[in-house]
């Protein structure tokens, strides 16, 4: 099917999680630091919030929804790594014909870095072994059949280094070409089933000469950014810069999740300027929480930051 | 058994290598500046004319425990996947442990399970923590236990599982918090259900003193390692051959000539005047090379190390 986003329309995308089991893989002590960020043996998706973010980012003239899914679905082809109430396959496709009637199209997201797997669980104590091959292969393909052929498929394979693993009980880091071999592995399943593949781009920030000899330009890539102070020295907020130099697609993305407020609205300059229109796909914004009742302030206040930076973008254009 | 060290006896040891691939998990080092013989390799690397010499020389030394750490050195009836070309089929090992017996050599079984040397694991290697992985080192340690006739010791490895220490691998893998634990007591078991009594490296103090000294049990017979030429308790190194032995723990401390010739004099030195007899079961050499010729004039000098120390220390025991 055609996507509902023709590229000639900026894209206004908001990342909202089906699942949240993509952080520590271990419970932490009461009154830890987001706590929520610990994986649970449940589903986590209040429904009126998520009727809620889709009826705002609706009104908010939003035009993408990227539904990081984890074992929030009970997927047919492995139903066993599902939390309990996860969604079945069923109830998904009622929710993305959903966004659709909202003008949302609806993208999948299974994030594969290591950093942010434990929704693979076992799987995520088997990477980069033909077991985890053949799982990985087989979830991409079951949710581009679900998604109906969406025109993206994000991957993830963000931040999977020792560092931001420090908190897991079971940290992987793929080095040298094996995070390669994999990636390629990731990108060639979403090919075949029809979808552009789609990354986080920090994997340049540590490795920026391998990065630009072996990303293939069909990936789209989302560099990301979260300081409402867009340093231009800074090497995260250069990586746009070379993307572009690099002629990659982009979808830059922003976020709130730490009580910013002027974040998009800096990205959504920034980028406008160092990145060619053809190459400027659109916008991303991401308020990392859980889609629950107790975190519907950020959620929301994530969207009307899209309306401003929305409003903001469209007022230069006219 | 007649050729074992009774147990009042101070272990004289010397660790060798049957297997190999512990350090690299790529047929090169992907280390620019690091050694070239410790790249994975899918054959055996173990010179049967070098062993053969090197078995008189440590009994003339004075050696009476030859700990061998078999990797893939060995074909496991029970998963012979593991086993490279060249793998030494259980009866060809134990023919060489009865030879062992007869230079007087206690021979001890080594088995690395630190995911920062255990590529020898093969598949297992990048599915740690699971049902397969479990199986496959319960299954190892039986065996293995087995063929050296239920040894006194059985060592575990379980050193630098760190990012640092596999900074150079493309699959690193690190076990944190209470699943360290966790594996570590389902090794420590599988070992005292086959009959040896588990033996570890003590880095882990290193960086978890507080989890180690609560959680180590004190039937784990402990090598802290150091291989500097300088002993001060200053240094923390140093320092972990004290605080092993506040907290009452038996030691065999080791030392190795791969930095320099003085520190198994040195080890044996600082550790025979800090550690109590009834604590201090013996000293282990290491020379961290492969059991091959090339590799001739290291093993050698680490076993004449051995024979300095341990003159020195009868010397000063005597005096």
């Amino acid at each position: 099917m055609a996507p509902a986003t023709a590229r000639k329309d900026l894209l206004w995308a908001n990342l909202v999680h089906i699942s949240f089991e993509m952080w520590w893989d271990r419970e932490l002590p009461p009154g830890a630091e987001r706590k929520y960020y610990e994986a649970r043996p449940h589903l986590r998706v209040d429904d009126a919030l998520w009727n809620d973010i889709l009826a705002g980012m609706h009104a908010a003239g939003m035009n993408m929804i990227v539904l990081d899914l984890g074992n929030g679905i009970a997927y047919e082809s492995h139903p066993e790594i599902a939390v309990k109430n996860a969604w079945s396959t069923a109830r998904l496709r009622d929710e993305l014909a959903q966004c659709r009637e909202l003008g949302l199209e609806p993208i999948p997201k299974l994030n594969f870095s290591a950093c942010h797997d434990v929704w693979l669980h076992p799987y995520d104590r088997m990477v980069s072994t033909p077991a985890y091959y053949a799982v990985c292969a087989e979830l991409i393909a079951e949710v581009i059949e679900l998604f109906d052929t969406p025109a993206f498929f994000h991957l993830g394979m963000d931040e999977e280094t020792a560092e931001n693993q420090r908190l897991l009980r079971y940290a992987v880091i793929r080095q040298y070409d094996l995070w390669w071999h994999d990636l390629n592995q990731l990108i060639e399943a979403a090919q075949d089933g029809g979808s552009r593949p789609w990354v986080w781009s920090d994997h340049l920030w540590r490795h920026p000469d391998e990065f630009f000899a072996n990303m293939p330009a069909s990936v789209l890539q989302s560099n990301w950014y979260y300081d409402d102070n867009l340093n231009p020295e800074d090497p995260e907020v250069k990586a746009y810069a070379q993307l572009e130099e690099h002629r990659y697609d982009q979808v830059p993305t922003a976020s709130n999740f730490a009580g910013q407020t002027r974040n998009l609205q800096k990205t959504v300059e920034l980028c406008t300027r160092v990145i060619h229109p053809d190459r400027l796909f659109g916008f991303m914004q991401t308020p990392w929480r859980p889609t629950q009742e107790e975190f519907r302030a950020i959620h929301m206040d994530a969207i009307e930051q899209v309306a401003r930076a929305r409003a903001w973008y469209e007022g230069t254009r006219r | 058994m007649a050729t074992e060290t009774g147990s009042g006896e101070l272990i004289w040891a010397y660790l060798v290598h049957l297997g190999y691939n512990m350090w690299c998990d790529h047929e090169h080092n992907l280390d620019p500046n690091g050694p070239s013989h410790i790249a994975a390799k899918d054959y055996l690397r173990f010179d049967e004319p070098l062993w053969r010499e090197l078995l008189p020389r440590m009994r003339d030394a004075g050696v009476n425990m030859v700990v061998i750490d078999i990797g893939e050195g060995l074909r496991y009836e029970s998963h012979p996947e593991l086993a490279v070309k060249g793998s030494w089929p259980r009866e060809k090992l134990e023919e060489e442990l009865a030879v062992c017996r007869e230079f007087g050599l206690e021979p001890i079984p080594k088995l690395n399970f630190s995911a920062c040397h255990d590529v020898w694991l093969g598949p297992y290697s990048r599915m740690l923590s699971t049902k397969p992985y479990y199986d496959v080192v319960r299954d190892v340690i039986t065996e293995v236990s087995d063929i050296f006739k239920t040894p006194r010791f059985f060592h575990l490895g379980m050193d630098e599982e760190t990012a640092e220490h596999q900074r150079f691998y493309q699959y690193c893998v690190i076990r944190q918090y209470d699943l360290w634990w966790h594996d570590f007591t389902f090794m420590a078991v599988a070992v005292e259900e086959a009959g040896p009594r588990p033996w570890i490296w003590s880095d882990y103090a290193w960086h978890h003193p507080e989890a180690f000294f609560e959680k180590m049990p004190q039937s784990v017979v402990q090598s802290n390692w150091y291989y500097g030429g300088e002993f001060k308790p200053d240094i923390a190194y140093v320092k972990a051959y004290d605080q092993i032995e506040a907290h009452g723990y038996d030691q065999i401390p080791t030392g190795s000539n791969w930095s320099t010739k003085d520190n198994f004099e040195g080890t044996v030195r600082y550790c025979s005047q800090t550690i109590p007899r009834e604590r201090l079961k013996g000293f282990l050499q290491t020379v961290w090379r492969p059991t091959i010729e090339e590799m001739r004039p290291k093993h050698l000098e680490a076993i004449a190390c051995i024979e300095r120390a341990r003159n020195a220390f009868i010397e000063d025991t005597n005096r």
